[in-house]
């Protein structure tokens, strides 16, 4: 069946003081008829339900200078500083959800005194707006919502806010359903009812999300440097300089069994190099030797010559020397004294000694003067002998060192004799020794080791270098690889970003259009629906069957309803023409809706002529047999025809009457 | 509000596979429910999607 209104709620609403209203379908309809004169609470019925649902009495004439919405009866009932709750409540049956929903909003306000106007007066202090949603599929606890965006989405869902007059219906102001203004309108809640806008909306942001996506597929630019080619040149070096280097450590192993053979030849060689060696050295002894043996000769003859003289004639010389020291040891030789200075002293009176710088005292002078008169021979003998005396002493010194000095000749001779004789042995016993190797052969074999032993000594070395150098460049190169290879890894991770990026972009586009492509099937199903059904509904409720051709819709929602010879007719519509097309639009609307929600129409047939408020309201009956209808009528509206229509069918019929005082809604 | 019977309907006549069409209903779900992280919501159902789908139609 759809959605239906259980149950209305009314409390301390303007004049329903306290108004329970409940809505019943029978087996004929759910239509349901209010009937109430002027004034009485038609409007502000309609009023409740929308403040109720919208928190905005939609249809209020004059909002600014409107009666305060608190019952006035209950204010003035309520104490000084008391509270006034103002409630509407709805409660509703969703037959596709099977979830009955109960839509409660509540004011409440505070009643003061005012003094000067002597009246009570209320200040609203808080609202609150809630939804309960019970499933009678699985009888769970209801859920309650009192957040009001959620409120107002679920409201929307139901009655949409902004076609709020196709859902609570006004009769009697018709013009406004076709203004251009408000096709927009229609366009805009058809789209939303219908979900062409969450369509639209998931579709641009799918579209978003591709472009977005594509822009950073577009920023991961391709390195520009292969360093692919990089790593497979810098493995190709690594393994080149390896294989090298184990070639150069075979080549070395070779060198070094060479070099021990050339070094082998050459130890064998060294004890003879040793024997050359001395034998060089022994022969330059044996050069000085004989150098020496020409100076001990030389000495020979000097010391022969020098000795053969004295020791011929050291005799006499002995002889001489004894003889002269007798004399002079027995005093015989006058004292070796200068008469001619003694004399000079003494007659001059010097006072001290031109020999030794003594004083020269009288005792001094008498002993000059009597050595002068002693001394009586010559002093020249004296004298002269003492002279020989001095060469004879040299001589006899000179002839004691004879013995030494022949025994060190001797000895020199002797010395240089047998060192002579050791040299020329050792030099025979090499000459023997040397004399078994061929001289030419031995120098050519050494040279050749020492080229030998040099030349791999140097191969060696050449090659540990060339193989440090290889360690070396394989090290620079191994880090330089370990750089590459996780430069490749990340343009790898790159790559993959890339790819799935443009996976996903594929797919955001494809999602896109299969988006628009269903919107643009849905708006023509849409469109298509409710203009066939608006058509089908208008020329049912026209009792002219040769005037309208047919009525289409424009992709903005605007209605043309055109006659039988294609000319465009909507300016020109009855007043009963243009409620039928108000209905049969609002209609197909909700059934576009894809909601079966009820409608509430106040003066549903005020604007309809006689001859036409039977048909009108039989088309309007038979709608309400599928969805409920909530007539509000006022008794002359409610004519004889109407209820000759309604009276057996309706669901019900329900009479709104005033107080006494006029103050509330008291008869239903 | 649930996807209408229209759409779902229109949905699933597409000529595309049954995953890709569980996509589009899923994505359609999240913009109803109207969350300020659709594009994150999205962007997983994406991924998600070509997780299990390898991305090929």
């Amino acid at each position: 069946m759809g959605v239906s209104i259980t149950k209305i709620e009314l409390t301390n609403y303007r004049q329903y003081k306290k108004v329970t209203i409940d809505f019943e379908r029978n087996i004929n309809s759910h239509l349901h008829i209010l009937k109430a004169k002027n004034g009485t609470g038609k409007t502000t019925f309609i009023n409740a339900i929308t403040w109720c649902l919208y928190g905005e009495e939609k249809y209020l004439a004059d909002s600014e200078n409107a009666l305060n919405l608190p019952n006035e009866k209950t204010v003035e009932n309520t104490n000084e500083n008391g509270n006034v709750i103002v409630t509407v409540r709805i409660t509703m049956k969703d037959d596709d959800t099977n979830q009955v929903i109960v839509i409660t909003r509540e004011h409440k306000y505070k009643v003061n005194f005012n003094i000067i106007s002597k009246n009570k007066k209320t200040m609203f202090e808080q609202e609150k707006f809630n939804i309960a949603i019970t499933n009678l599929s699985n009888n769970t606890n209801s859920s309650i919502i009192d957040n009001v965006g959620e409120c107002n989405q679920v409201v929307d869902t139901y009655f949409n806010r902004s076609i709020f007059d196709y859902y609570f219906f006004d009769g009697e102001n018709l013009k406004n359903y076709f203004t251009k203004s408000k096709a927009e309108t229609i366009q805009t809640s058809i789209f939303n009812i219908s979900q062409v806008t969450l369509l639209e909306n998931t579709k641009e942001r799918t579209n978003s999300l591709a472009v977005k996506k594509s822009r950073e597929l577009n920023r991961k630019k391709p390195s520009e440097t292969n360093y692919f080619e990089e790593k497979i040149t810098l493995e190709k070096d690594i393994k080149a300089r390896d294989e090298a280097n184990k070639k150069l450590e075979s080549d070395i192993n070779k060198y070094i069994e060479k070099k021990v053979k050339a070094d082998e030849i050459l130890n064998n060689y060294t004890p003879i190099k040793v024997q050359q060696q001395r034998k060089l050295d022994l022969e330059k002894n044996l050069k000085k030797n004989d150098e020496a043996l020409v100076v001990l000769r030389n000495n020979q003859y000097s010391f022969i010559h020098d000795y053969m003289i004295l020791l011929r004639f050291y005799p006499r010389i002995k002889k001489t020397y004894d003889m002269i020291c007798y004399k002079e040891e027995h005093n015989e030789l006058p004292p070796n004294i200068n008469k001619k200075e003694i004399r000079e002293i003494i007659d001059n009176h010097l006072e001290n000694c031109p020999v030794c710088n003594s004083e020269i005292d009288d005792k001094a002078i008498k002993y000059l003067q009597d050595l002068l008169e002693s001394t009586s021979v010559s002093t020249g003998t004296s004298h002269q002998l003492m002279k020989i005396k001095s060469s004879l002493e040299i001589m006899i010194n000179q002839v004691s060192k004879f013995e030494k000095e022949k025994e060190n000749l001797f000895n020199t001779e002797k010395f240089l004799k047998i060192e002579r004789k050791e040299v020329e042995e050792e030099l025979n016993g090499i000459h023997s020794y040397l004399s078994n190797y061929s001289t030419d052969s031995l120098e050519k074999d050494i040279a050749q080791a020492e080229k030998d032993s040099k030349y791999y000594d140097d191969k060696i070395q050449e090659a540990r270098t060339t193989i440090s150098q290889n360690i070396a460049f394989n090290k620079k190169d191994r880090d330089r690889l370990n750089d590459v290879e996780k430069k490749l890894k990340k343009e790898e991770e790159t790559k993959n970003a890339k790819d799935e990026l443009s996976v996903q972009v594929a797919l955001l586009r494809r999602v896109t259009t299969a988006y628009e492509n269903i919107k643009q099937r849905i708006m023509l199903v849409v469109k298509d629906e409710i203009e066939k059904s608006t058509w089908r509904m208008f020329d049912a409720m026209i009792w002219k069957k040769h005037t309208f051709k047919s009525l289409s819709i424009n992709d903005k929602y605007e209605i043309s309803v055109l006659n039988m010879n294609n000319k465009e007719m909507i300016g020109s519509l009855s007043a009963t023409e243009y409620m039928a097309l108000a209905y049969s639009f609002t209609l197909a609307i909700h059934e576009a809706s894809g909601k079966n929600c009820p409608l509430v129409i106040d003066s549903p047939l005020g604007r309809v002529s006689d001859e036409n408020r039977e048909k009108m309201a039989t088309e309007l009956l038979k709608v309400s047999k599928e969805k409920q209808i909530i007539m509000l009528f006022t008794p002359d509206e409610y004519s004889s025809e109407v209820k000759n229509v309604y009276e057996d069918t309706a669901a019900s019929i329900i009479e709104l009457c005033l107080s006494e005082d006029e103050s509330e809604v008291e008869g239903v | 509000m649930s996807i209408s019977k229209k759409i779902t309907d229109e949905i699933t006549n597409l000529n595309e596979n049954d995953e890709l069409k569980k996509l589009l209903l899923e994505l359609l779900n999240i913009e109803d429910k109207g969350n300020h992280r659709n594009n994150q919501l999205f962007e997983n159902e994406i991924k998600e999607h070509i997780k299990k789908t390898g991305g090929a139609k």
